[in-house]
Order: structure tokens, then C-alpha cells, then sequence
């Protein structure tokens, strides 16, 4: 592992009784990267994510966020999570959710950070309104901007552009290349090839749990022997059929 | 920096004061919150001022009474111990997405999570028990007089149910952790725990009931006395004891009571002493149930039925789908699938308690304890209240909007398996009642007729209300205002009821009674449907 790794999921399996959902997946993400982590659905990807996120335990292998073991509160304070479903409080305002984040995280000057978020997400005007009435869409960046308040070094955005606008959307890609740029490790899981392929320096193709490719999209297609232009999505086709 | 362990408590802390907060903001927007605020207030002043009156016996409950009143507070002890152990091995405690992602996901301790997790459902029960103990070591709760006993009775109650409660999280996170290290160790330990409940029960149950099968020829009341006598004698055993000594005659125990608070107390610290490693099942639970409410919506709206009969798409899918019913009718057809679909899945629970209202019932009128009327009352209940929810669903359905065809019909439609619902619902308690002879034949038929007529009744009411009155009121104030509106259209029906029964006899009351209440019923249902244009969809 070297030293600038974020991210080391060693030899991982996760089981559900004779389910086995991840099945030896071996990974690493570095400061400074963005890891696409595609599949079809039923990869095991979103398990694979839940469990660097320290919500599911392995059934074997280890996961480390900077060296820390990843059910620790130290690789928690180290990691973002933002998963599909925009689940937020209905009875906190997205201001409110930035305050106990802020609280949980032991933030100090971090108002005019959250100020910043809302503003980006175009969520302003809607930072006292409760988030059960908010829209899906709306939602889904207060968790966005949660996850980015703590600024940690580990990112994990599983589906993250479900229900967002165009605008939004384009947002979420500027913030993604500007925490790259930053020096994070960020770790998406999506099945929209097209909004990755320009900004994933790698990405790991996932199959029945397992593993089946990794690396950048030049080295995918020299592997599986493909024109130089090839897209993502026809690469990604190539791959798993 | 602060320490740790204050930052984790303030965000913890802030998290559940501004989630009650901003609770008590929304409902402050809905007069139905100003209208039960203002009840219990009435409610509240009562009894301070019942309290302050004095502690005086009014020979509500006699001494002989107050023994069996304390066997039963121990048995309720005993049960509340054991489904707390039960429901240990089964119960995975409750948590949002939100807790999941937000709380969970955050470098907050395990422990202060699921301290959080465990006394959120039971905030308002703590809280009070909390006031009662300050009031008792303050000496303003003490006394024996019955209504004492009353207000004893029940902060009691609510302690056994904090106890089962937290019983419950401690044997859950305590496998749970042994679950964590080795799956079939964690199985082993609640599966133990689980014949140890079991075992216990069952030897308490059989201990309790023995008597009653050997050549017992008593009548009820002497089998509820001989009852009484094996659980003032189970009573006499610790914990039981201690609850018991609370209702004991001629004293009040407040140690007893402070030792069972301290043990409930105790509980709740040993579970979250063992909370270290207990996210997964929680998470997985909390997303299965957003799934399942996410599938029920998505089936329940049943689009392509709906489509398919109405536009006569696909022969061959209408045939399996709708084999009758197109239009406003395949709405009809729809919520029955659904209703038959919840009455498989869920509603058996339902059918036990219903019977078991029909069995308790039919047993206090045979033994003297419950009126014939009052009888009466249990059955026509459940067709009054009874399918608000039902019914309400299907006023939320976009296709009741969508389809074309007369408003009358697709009310109709749309009420009719609400109605279908109240008349079973009425009919098991009535065979209840039926089969333990509390009720004549010609009572059962009777009463199932009106039954069936206060049913549709009330779902006229509840269209009525949904269609006039401002949705901006609430959802909770608009039902009040149903059952308000469903009691007075009732009142005329009810005073021919009361003369006929008296002068010509109970069946005949009750056929004519019907009349009166389905015609009323049908008038509601027909202005509902002329106003029904009117009506927004609520989403």
C-alpha cells in the first residue's frame, strides 16, 4: 500500500447465507483519483460500498481508509458517504442537517463553508424549509452537501446522479473534479458510462461480485483488444457479456 | 477541540431536540393539534384537581379487589419480562435511512447511537415516569386511596412497558455482538433465550390455568376468582412482588417502586454497554422497509390494470387481470385485489383480535359484566371507524381522477371495498357473539344489517369531508370531522332504535334503524358524488 492510498479493500467477501454478494474483490483508490466502479445490476457494488462505508461488516478481507480499519470512528471521520436514496430527516431543515454535521464532526468555521454548498446546489432559498418537503432531486444534494461539509479524504457516491437536474448534475461533476483536484479519493458507483467515462482516471468492472477488470480505460482496451476511440459503454459491453 | 465523547452527546443532543422541536412547529400549523392539546389540558386539570381534592376512598375498588388488582400487576410484570425476551431474538430496533446514513455513517460512538435508537420511541414514557419519581420522592404521590391507584396503575404500566422495552434492546445487542464474532454462536444465544421464554410461559400459563382443568364445575366469576388466587400467589414472588407491593391495601411502597425503576434503568445501561458493533442488521432492516413501502406504493397504484381495463388494451392481459369491471368498475376491481392482497399478507392478525373482541365480549355479557347494548356497540364500532384508512387510499389514487365516467360511479367504486371491509369486520365479532349465545339469531341479523348500513355511512361522511372541507386543515382534523359528521347523520337512527327496541322488540329496531341509516347513507354518497369535481388529488 502506498502512501498517498486512501482507500485498500484487500481480498473483500461479503455473504448473505449462501449468497455471496461481493466474492474476493480486491481494490485501492489513492489521493487524488477517481475510481469509476461499474456493473451490472446485482455486481455487488452497492454491498461492495456499503461495506467500505462501515455500514454492512465483511465476511472476510479487511478495508482500510488511510490506514485505518474501517469500522473505526477514525476512518469515519475520514470518509463521505452519499448513497442513492436521498435519505435525510423530514423534520430538519437542510441547514439543520449542516449543524449536526457539523456537531458530529467537530467542525469549527464551518458556516460559510455550509453557506457555500447550499448556494452551489442551488438550495439558498430552501435552507430553513423542512427536507420532508422537499423535492427528490433537492434532497439528494443536501446529502451531497452533508457529505462534502466534513471535507473528508475518502469519497463514496454510490448512484449519485438519480434524480438530479442538468444543472445539478453538472454541479456535482465540477465538485467531483475539484475534490480530485483537492487531493481526495473518490469512488463512484453508476451505471450512467457517459458522465464517468471524462472523469474517471480508472475504473473497476464489477460481475457477480467479483471483479472481472480494473485500470484506465487505455489499459482496459488494449486488454480486451479494442480501437483506441472506443467508448466507455462499448468497452464496459465488451467486458461483461 | 472538544473532547470526544461532548461532541458526540451535543449532536446527538441536537439532533432529537430540533427533530422534536420542528415536530411540535409543523403540528402547531394544524388546528387538529390545537384541538387535542386543549383536550388534554381539560384532561390534566381533572386530574390534578381529583388529586388535590384528596386522597379519599370512594369504595371503587374494595380490599378484596386490591388483591387481585396487585396479583395482576405482577402477572403484567411477568408478561412484560417475557415479550421483552421474546421479542429480543425477533426485533431488530427501529432506525431511518436518514439514522443510517447521517448517524450512523458519522464517527459519533456506537453506544450514544444506540442509546439514541433505544429511548427514542420511549422519550414520552421516560419523561413521565422521570416526573412520577420526582413526584413520588417529593411525597405528593403517595396514599391508598383507588384513585391513587389509578394514577399509580398507570405510571406502572408505563414503566412495565419501558422495562419489556428496554429488555428487548439489551438481549438484542447482546446476541447481536455474539452474532458479530460467530453467526451460529449469536443464532444459539437467542434461540436459548428463546426456549428459556418459552419454557417459562408455558410453566406459568400451565401453572395459572391447572385448577381450571380438574374437575372444575364453577360458574365464570368463580373461575376468574380461582384465577386470582393463583396469581396473587405467583405474585408473591420477586420482581413480581415488588410490582405487586405497589397496589398492595392499606400501603403504597415507593421503594418497591424505586427498585423496579433502578432495574429498568439498569437495563437500559447494560444494552448500551453492549452496543459496539450493531449497524448492519439495523441499516438492513431500515432499507427493507423503505423497499417494502416503496413496492406497496408502486403495486398498490396498480397503473397498468387500471390502463388496460380502461382502454381495452391487450385482450388477452384484461382477461387475466379484469375479468369484469372496465371504467370507473375497474376500480372496483382493483381495490379488491388489493384488500384480498393485505387481507393474506397482514390481515390474519386483524381476524385474531377481532375474535378475541367477539369472545371477550360475548364473555362479560355472559357472566353479567357487559350490557346487551354495549354488546351492540362492539359490533357497530368497527363499521364506524373502521376502514377510514382503506378508504382514504383509494381517494388517493390518481386513476379516481383520470378515468372518464360518472363521478357517482367512480365514488362508488371506489368505496365499495371499504364497505366490504366494515360488514366483515362486524359479521366475525357478530359470530363471536353468536356462538357463545350473548346474542339471538334474529339480534345477529339485524345487526349485521346495520352494520352494513353504518359502514356505508361512514364512507359517505368521509368523501363528504374530503371534498368540503379545506385540505389545509389536515389530514388528522378532516377525520375528526368525519366521525362528527358520521355520529350526527347517525342520531336519527339511533332514537328509532331506542323507542323500537323498547316497544317493538330488539330486531325489529334494528332492521328499521338500517333503513333509516342507509338512506342517509346513500343521500351523503350522492351529494359526494354531484361535489365530487371539486375534490383535489391529494398525491
Amino acid at each position: 500500500m502506498s502512501a498517498t492510498t486512501a482507500l485498500y479493500v484487500r481480498d473483500v467477501s461479503k455473504s448473505y447465507g449462501q449468497l455471496n454478494a461481493v466474492d474476493g474483490v480486491t481494490l485501492q483508490a489513492s489521493a487524488g483519483e477517481i475510481v469509476g466502479l461499474l456493473g451490472p445490476n446485482g455486481a455487488g457494488k452497492s454491498t461492495l460500498i456499503k461495506c467500505i462505508a462501515g455500514l454492512l461488516r465483511v465476511s472476510t478481507g479487511s478495508i482500510e481508509v488511510e490506514g485505518f480499519n474501517v469500522r473505526t470512528p477514525q476512518a469515519r471521520l475520514r470518509t463521505g458517504y452519499i448513497p442513492e436514496v436521498p435519505a435525510l430527516y423530514d423534520l430538519l431543515t437542510p441547514w439543520e442537517h449542516l449543524q449536526f454535521i457539523a456537531l458530529a464532526y467537530e467542525l469549527t468555521d464551518w458556516q460559510q463553508r455550509a453557506e457555500q454548498l447550499l448556494e452551489q446546489f442551488g438550495l439558498s432559498d430552501k435552507r430553513d424549509s423542512f427536507s420532508g418537503e422537499l423535492s427528490k432531486g433537492m434532497r439528494q444534494k443536501v446529502l451531497i452537501a452533508c457529505a462534502l461539509l466534513h471535507q473528508p479524504t475518502l469519497y463514496l457516491f454510490d448512484e449519485p446522479t438519480v434524480g438530479l437536474d442538468p444543472q445539478a448534475q453538472r454541479e456535482l461533476t465540477r465538485q467531483l473534479l475539484q475534490l480530485r483536484n483537492d487531493g481526495a479519493a473518490v469512488l463512484v458507483s453508476t451505471h450512467i458510462l457517459s458522465q464517468i467515462e471524462p472523469i474517471a482516471d480508472r475504473a473497476v468492472i464489477m460481475t457477480h461480485g467479483q471483479t472481472i477488470a480494473s485500470g484506465t480505460l487505455d489499459e482496459l482496451r488494449k486488454g480486451f483488444d479494442l480501437p483506441a476511440d472506443t467508448p466507455l459503454e462499448d468497452v464496459f459491453l465488451q467486458v461483461t457479456e | 477541540m472538544l473532547a470526544r465523547s461532548t461532541s458526540d452527546r451535543a449532536a446527538v443532543r441536537y439532533l432529537q431536540s430540533r427533530i422534536i422541536r420542528n415536530w411540535f412547529r409543523r403540528s402547531m400549523r394544524s388546528p387538529f393539534f390545537w384541538l387535542i392539546g386543549v383536550f388534554i389540558l381539560f384532561l390534566l386539570i381533572g386530574t390534578i384537581a381529583s388529586v388535590i381534592d384528596g386522597p379519599e376512598d370512594s369504595g371503587l375498588i374494595g380490599e378484596s379487589e386490591q388483591r387481585y388488582v396487585s396479583a395482576a400487576a405482577g402477572v403484567f410484570l411477568l408478561g412484560g419480562i417475557l415479550v421483552g425476551l421474546w421479542r429480543g431474538t425477533t426485533n431488530t430496533p427501529g432506525a431511518s435511512l436518514a439514522d443510517v446514513v447521517l448517524l450512523m455513517g458519522s464517527p459519533v460512538s456506537a453506544r450514544l447511537q444506540f442509546a439514541l435508537l433505544m429511548l427514542r420511541p420511549s422519550l414520552l414514557n421516560a419523561v413521565i415516569i422521570g416526573l412520577w419519581a420526582t413526584a413520588a420522592g417529593s411525597g405528593l404521590i403517595l396514599g391508598s386511596g383507588d384513585q391513587w391507584a389509578i394514577v399509580r396503575l398507570l405510571f406502572t404500566v408505563m414503566l412495565v412497558v419501558l422495562l419489556s422495552e428496554f429488555l428487548r434492546n439489551a438481549v438484542w445487542v447482546g446476541t447481536e455482538q455474539l452474532v458479530a464474532r460467530s453467526l451460529e454462536r449469536g443464532q444459539r444465544a437467542r434461540m436459548t433465550v428463546k426456549a428459556i421464554t418459552l419454557f417459562s410461559g408455558g410453566a406459568v400459563g400451565i401453572g395459572l390455568l391447572w385448577p381450571l382443568t380438574r374437575d372444575f364445575d364453577g360458574t365464570w366469576r368463580d373461575a376468574l376468582l380461582v384465577l386470582g388466587e393463583r396469581g396473587a400467589a405467583l405474585a408473591a414472588y420477586p420482581p413480581m412482588s415488588l410490582m405487586a407491593s405497589v397496589f398492595t391495601p392499606g400501603g403504597y411502597s415507593l421503594a418497591s417502586a424505586l427498585v423496579l425503576m433502578a432495574g429498568t434503568l439498569g437495563v437500559g445501561a447494560l444494552a448500551i454497554f453492549w452496543a459496539r458493533d450493531f449497524t448492519e442488521p439495523v441499516s438492513m432492516t431500515a432499507e427493507r422497509k423503505t423497499d417494502a413501502r416503496g413496492q406497496i406504493l408502486e403495486s398498490g397504484s396498480d397503473v397498468h390494470w387500471a390502463i388496460l381495463s380502461q382502454y381495452g388494451i391487450s385482450p388477452q392481459m384484461r382477461v387475466a387481470i379484469s375479468p369484469f369491471g372496465r371504467g370507473p368498475w375497474a376500480l372496483l376491481w382493483g381495490s379488491l385485489i388489493r384488500w384480498m392482497r393485505y387481507q393474506i399478507a397482514a390481515a390474519w392478525i386483524t381476524l385474531f383480535i377481532m375474535v378475541g373482541f367477539g369472545l371477550l365480549t360475548a364473555l362479560g355479557v355472559r357472566m353479567g359484566f357487559v350490557s346487551d347494548y354495549l354488546a351492540w356497540m362492539v359490533v357497530l364500532i368497527f363499521p364506524f371507524f373502521g376502514s377510514v384508512n382503506q378508504f382514504l387510499d383509494e381517494l388517493r389514487r390518481q386513476f379516481l381522477f383520470l378515468i372518464p365516467g360518472s363521478a357517482h360511479k367512480r365514488l362508488f367504486a371506489a368505496a365499495a371495498t371499504s364497505v366490504l371491509d366494515g360488514m366483515i369486520s362486524s359479521l366475525i365479532v357478530i359470530a363471536a357473539l353468536l356462538v357463545f349465545g350473548a346474542i339471538s339469531p334474529g339480534e345477529a341479523g339485524g345487526l349485521f344489517v346495520l352494520a352494513t348500513a353504518i359502514s356505508l355511512l361512514a364512507q359517505a361522511c368521509l368523501a363528504l369531508v374530503q371534498i368540503i372541507v379545506p385540505f389545509w386543515t389536515g389530514q388528522r382534523m378532516r377525520v375528526s370531522l368525519t366521525f362528527g359528521l358520521t355520529g350526527l347523520a347517525f342520531v336519527p337512527a339511533f332514537v328509532v332504535l331506542a323507542l323500537l327496541t323498547v316497544t317493538a322488540g330488539p330486531v325489529i329496531g334494528l332492521l328499521v334503524a338500517s333503513g333509516i341509516t342507509g338512506i342517509a347513507g346513500l343521500v351523503m354518497m350522492v351529494i359526494a358524488g354531484w361535489l365530487f369535481d371539486r375534490m383535489e388529488f391529494a398525491g
